[in-house]
């Protein structure tokens, strides 16, 4: 196990730059995630790390030993890739003991590393058979057992979940964390799946544009993002955003200017902070229903749709031309106009042109 | 009455039959037919040369002589060392330069394409070429050697030198096909195959050995099971470039089956050989099929 440090790294692919400048240290025993949509230059950011992929500048570093010109049999690295890898050929059990035969271990170790393995990921039914016949869960399971059965220095996982159903989806995950977590490797895992990304890193990378967007853990990037993106990235469904003007004791909402009182010292904070016109967020999950509700934070507006995601219920409403979205716990499934709690407290502040988090409130 | 026959419709019996018909008649007319007539003429004492005087119903008599004629052993056991000669050597070089060509460079796909000549010359013509090289008076072959070693070797009058010699020409027509179905099984190898082995830490070595040849085989095998069908009938080389001799010792047993056909015109008993020689090349076809099959089977 090792701690990975990602310098100044920059790949690019003729004018394509895929990879700019990314910095980032990941701690033995870490697991951390690279969030992203497609194209963002995670994959290509794992496969430096891995060795598959040279950077045009910048360096990797093992535990303060700069791996740059080793081959990737050669950085003691373990990759699980996105599409299955196993080597058809092989049995089970040879295919993980692939890395180990290649490395000239002694055949009784390697028996002993099996048996071991085979209880660790409790698969010793699957032992004798070979990939081709298994089903794309048990497939993972198996590249899985094979990356980390030699206990290498780094583990990278390339969205390893994403060929699997559904269904086994969520088990393979509570499995893979609870795996990560009992044998402690370095872990570097992408994906474009936030859900993944939030119930297993310990810090999540997120990324665009071959750049590194933020840095933290699942609560932070939740509770705290830096920018537009960053907020609508992460959650489900993603934060809704208006742009919004602050006055004394209220904030309008939209080009009409739908108000909402808060309290006037909160706001005043904000105003020194952000200025009187910003972007405003606000995740769905705080937007409520709440047809007789008085105080603060009220809005008055029409509910276009309202629908059911499995025991969630959610409604659209309109400002401007935006649909926003928001939770009705109670599942009134009311339509229509109505008032909805829009807490100020949980709003976070944009900059309308940059998208950057402005206040630190 | 043609009125009629137009106005009732076919049955889809007779519409199958009809569109099978141009397919079945070639096939009896050109596989079936030979075939048949090829197996009981081996039952019958009979020549071609003499097709006006009756054949002579023998039973078994044909196969009793070849199995237990010395002389006709001999030619397998020839043939046999042949091939396996020949064979092998065509796999080992073939897959060596399949494995070089593997890797990018200038002029790979021009170099690739001058080696695939020699498959496409005339064999027959390629042999004649190649006697005249390894004629040990004035041959460019002899020249060499005499170059490296100062002595000439006489290369088709003696027995085993006659037999390196068409090694050496088959081998130099054939290479170029192990080559080719090399390359294209290779290059089905997917490559996230040998990134997942590099990670594993697999030398190139290892990753040849364990990755790339074993998810080849299937490819492979069918080029090894073409090429020892192949030159277990070799023929026309030996005609060019031996004769067969010195005296009968390089013969193959299709040398021999065809100069008992076409030299002696013992129709009878060279049926007999052939159906021999059909036996025991379904017999390898089969191993194949079914080492194929099994291959299927597991995935």
């Amino acid at each position: 196990m090792a701690r990975v440090d990602i310098k100044n790294l920059v790949v690019r692919f003729g004018d394509f730059t895929a990879v700019d400048d990314v910095s980032m240290t990941i701690d033995d025993g870490e697991m951390v995630v690279f969030l992203g949509p497609s194209g963002c230059g995670k994959t290509t950011t794992l496969r430096c790390v891995a060795g598959l992929e040279q950077g045009t500048s910048g360096s990797i570093e093992f535990d303060g030993n700069a791996v740059d010109t080793l081959s990737p049999s050669q950085r003691n690295i373990a990759m699980v890739f996105q599409f299955v890898t196993l080597y058809p050929h092989l049995k089970v059990a040879d295919n993980i003991a692939f890395p180990l035969r290649a490395r000239g271990m002694a055949k009784p170790k390697i028996r002993q590393k099996l048996d071991w393995i085979a209880e660790v990921f409790s698969m010793g039914d699957l032992m004798k058979r070979y990939p081709p016949g298994l089903p794309p869960g048990a497939k993972q399971k198996v590249a899985l057992a094979r990356a980390v059965v030699r206990e290498p220095k780094v583990l990278l996982l390339d969205e390893p979940l994403s060929a699997i159903d559904e269904r086994f989806r969520e088990e393979m995950r509570w499995e893979l964390g609870h795996l990560q977590k009992q044998l402690g490797f370095t872990t570097i895992y992408v994906t474009h799946d936030q859900r993944e990304a939030m119930s297993l890193a310990d810090r999540i990378a997120l990324m665009r544009d071959g750049k590194i967007v933020q840095i933290g853990s699942p609560a932070d990037m939740y509770d705290r993002p830096v920018n537009e993106f960053a907020g609508f990235f992460i959650g489900s469904p993603g934060m809704n955003f208006v742009d919004a003007r602050i006055e004394e004791s209220t904030i309008l909402l939209g080009s009409a200017g739908i108000p909402i009182s808060a309290p006037g010292e909160y706001l005043a904070k904000v105003r020194e902070a952000a200025g009187p016109e910003v972007r405003l967020g606000i995740r769905p999950q705080d937007v409520h229903l709440e047809a007789d509700g008085d105080g603060d934070g009220l809005l008055k507006a029409e509910i276009v749709n309202s629908y059911a995601v499995g025991r969630e219920r959610f409604f659209d409403f309109r400002i401007d031309d935006s649909v926003l979205k928001g939770m009705d716990p109670s599942g009134t499934g009311l339509t229509g106009d109505t008032r909805i709690r829009f807490p100020i407290e949980k709003v976070h502040f944009f900059d309308r042109t940059s998208g950057e988090r402005l206040s630190n409130q | 009455m043609i009125r009629n026959f137009f106005r009732k419709p076919l049955s889809d019996r007779v519409l199958c039959l009809t569109f099978l018909m141009p397919c079945l008649l070639l096939l009896v007319f050109m596989i079936a037919y030979p075939f048949v007539t090829l197996v009981s003429n081996s039952f019958y004492r009979f020549s071609a040369l003499r097709s006006a005087q009756p054949a002579e119903w023998v039973g078994l008599e044909n196969y009793v002589f070849l199995l237990t004629d010395f002389e006709l052993w001999e030619r397998f056991i020839f043939t046999g060392r042949f091939v396996l000669v020949t064979v092998t050597l065509q796999f080992f070089l073939g897959i060596c330069v399949a494995y070089i060509l593997q890797r990018d460079f200038k002029a790979r796909d021009v170099i690739f394409t001058m080696l695939m000549i020699p498959m496409m010359l005339c064999p027959i013509a390629v042999g004649f070429l190649w006697r005249y090289m390894f004629n040990s008076e004035w041959g460019v072959i002899n020249y060499l050697v005499s170059l490296i070693t100062g002595a000439k070797v006489n290369w088709l009058s003696v027995t085993d030198n006659a037999l390196w010699a068409v090694v050496i020409t088959d081998t130099w027509i054939w290479t170029p096909f192990v080559i080719l179905l090399a390359t294209a099984a290779f290059r089905g190898v997917p490559k996230s195959m040998y990134e997942a082995a590099e990670v594993d830490g697999a030398s190139a070595l290892f990753r040849f050995f364990n990755i790339t040849l074993p998810l080849s085989a299937p490819i492979l095998f069918i080029a090894l099971l073409l090429r020892l069908i192949d030159s277990f009938k070799q023929y026309d080389l030996f005609f060019a470039l031996t004769g067969g001799g010195p005296g009968s010792s390089t013969e193959t047993v299709s040398f021999t089956l065809g100069k008992t056909a076409f030299s002696y015109f013992y129709t009878g008993e060279a049926s007999a050989l052939a159906v021999i020689l059909l036996i025991i090349i379904i017999g390898m076809s089969l191993i194949f099929v079914r080492y194929l099959t099994s291959l299927a089977e597991r995935s």
